[in-house]
């Protein structure tokens, strides 16, 4: 088992879940209670990387993030360094990667949230802020921790797009996903075998964690 | 698997936009997430039924030539699916053109990787006929298994491992030689894997026999095979690569960048070499290929694009 692998593999995970929650609540908000025709182009877009091949995402950052790049280019003036091959630019790698795994489920709790309680509120007086966070927020938690759980699950199991952008650097880039590639290739299988135990067994727990929450819901 | 995979989204693209009657649409968003989690490692797998070799590995690319024309040798014809080293990646161009011209009932297939990621697929009876290998060990190992056809192994070249910077890059190799890794703007160097590129591991002698692999250590990146490590140089994203010389003196890039050729002794000799598979579909043809390489004609291309003959 690859230590260092896992530690920066659960950083990067965390670190996914947490961006996403903080810009995926305020879009999935948006796109639950719109009715403004763009709608369908955003949910289209934010549904792309299931569609997209992690290489050809993974193409489009590796131009948008080199330092020849506009983004690349003010990353370095600000850091002095590029984000290909480095920590942040794996996060941002994967938060775009993501971004369904998060948004589709907070979009679909929101939307599933009683309408009357929430237009109860707003008579009541209170604001729209307000009604969100204590109104329709608690009563879509449990579709909020899905998408939550989901993009942490689906992050731990990222393979093609890190392995275009990343670099594969220990402690830096190398993730769990990178190392069971790199153990096959150099047919170090007893150490891909540990590793991918590992793994089957979180993805299997996290699935279960995913149903049960799902069917919570639905008994609710 | 493509497919599966769309229709699974287009339903669950389907089921969210009537789904708007409360929580059901999660349940069937949530398998569909499920299932391309499920998904991802199938991009690994082994296995000799394992027909979809750009699968196989995302940074495998494939190339298919073929060639119709009258066949002047009905001998040997049929496809020879080959497994190269992507040092020839661009060699490999101008020798498939070749090889058309004297052998057109003949088709090649080829499919680029890390010589070392092959050797895995190939001890699984990865289905090729032929394997080029960067290193002559991967072969003759697979003869040792039992898998390679005894006797078949044969030596086409010897690779070169250069220091490339892109034109652009404040690093003179041509002035400086292997002392521009030690510049704080070589922040990012990026090498094969030594795990399994053999480029890679050459790189990694070099600098530990030049001393220099202690002070860079911390700044190499780690590119899944040779043709991605220049390719992270080639678009800016790495600074410096120690990379095939077969890759960078071909035309795409001879004049994108500078290189300098490390010191021959600092590594072992990469000697490149082949061997034909014992589940060759059409070993004659493979053999054909084989007799092409060895050729004048096969020798004085490699020669062209920094292969060089082992003699020579």
């Amino acid at each position: 088992m690859d230590w260092t692998a896992l530690k920066l593999t659960l950083a990067l995970a965390f670190s996914t879940t947490s961006i996403l929650l903080l810009l995926g609540l305020p879009v999935a908000a948006w796109l639950a209670f719109t009715r403004s025709r763009w709608r369908y182009v955003v949910e289209a877009v934010v549904a792309l990387p299931l569609v997209l091949p992690p290489t050809v995402l993974g193409f489009y950052l590796l131009w948008g993030m080199g330092p020849r790049s506009v983004v690349g280019g003010y990353y370095h003036q600000f850091t002095g360094s590029t984000l290909p091959f480095t920590f942040p630019g794996i996060v941002i790698a994967s938060v775009l990667y993501n971004l369904p795994f998060a948004i589709r489920p907070f979009t679909s709790a929101l939307a599933a949230v009683d309408r009357r309680l929430i237009e109860a509120a707003w008579c009541l007086g209170v604001s729209r802020f307000e009604t969100f966070a204590r109104v329709t927020l608690p009563l879509a938690w449990r579709g909020i921790l899905t998408g939550l759980v989901l993009t942490f699950a689906h992050t731990i199991g990222e393979f093609g797009v890190i392995l275009m952008v990343g670099g594969n650097v220990p402690g830096i880039t190398r993730t769990l996903s990178m190392a069971v590639y790199d153990d096959v290739q150099a047919l170090r299988y007893d150490a891909a075998a540990a590793t991918s135990l590992w793994m089957l067994g979180f993805s299997l727990v996290t699935l279960v964690f995913v149903q049960t929450l799902d069917r919570g819901r639905g008994s609710r | 698997m493509w497919s599966r995979f769309v229709r699974q989204v287009f339903l669950s693209l389907d089921d969210q936009s009537v789904g708007t009657t409360r929580c059901c649409s999660t349940g069937v968003v949530l398998w569909v997430a499920l299932f391309l989690t499920g998904c991802q490692p199938a991009a690994t797998q082994l296995g000799p039924n394992s027909t979809n070799q750009s699968s196989a590995s995302d940074a495998n690319s494939e190339v298919a030539v073929t060639e119709t024309g009258d066949s002047a040798h009905p001998a040997a014809s049929g496809t020879v699916r080959i497994a190269a080293a992507s040092d020839l990646r661009f060699a490999f161009e101008e020798l498939a053109k070749e090889f058309a011209r004297i052998e057109p009932q003949i088709e090649l297939q080829v499919t680029f990787g890390s010589s070392g990621a092959f050797f895995a697929q190939l001890s699984n009876e990865a289905p090729f006929d032929l394997f080029l290998s960067a290193d002559i060990d991967f072969p003759r190992k697979l003869i040792a298994q039992g898998q390679g056809i005894a006797n078949s192994e044969f030596t086409y070249g010897v690779g070169e491992l250069v220091l490339w910077v892109r034109n652009d890059s404040p690093l003179k190799p041509q002035e400086g030689g292997m002392r521009v890794l030690a510049d704080p703007r070589a922040a990012k160097i990026a090498i094969a894997n030594p795990d399994h590129a053999p480029y890679g591991r050459a790189a990694v002698a070099a600098l530990k026999s030049l001393e220099l692999y202690e002070s860079v250590k911390d700044r190499l990146v780690l590119a899944e095979n040779v043709s991605q490590a220049v390719q992270w140089v080639d678009t800016g994203a790495a600074d410096v690569g120690l990379v095939a010389a077969s890759l960078v003196t071909a035309p795409a890039l001879r004049d994108k960048g500078d290189s300098f050729v490390v010191p021959a002794d600092s590594y072992p000799p990469l000697v490149q070499g082949g061997v034909i598979l014992n589940w060759a579909k059409a070993p004659g043809a493979a053999e054909r290929f084989r007799v092409f390489l060895m050729s004048e004609a096969g020798q004085a291309i490699l020669n062209r694009y920094g292969i060089r003959n082992q003699n020579g």
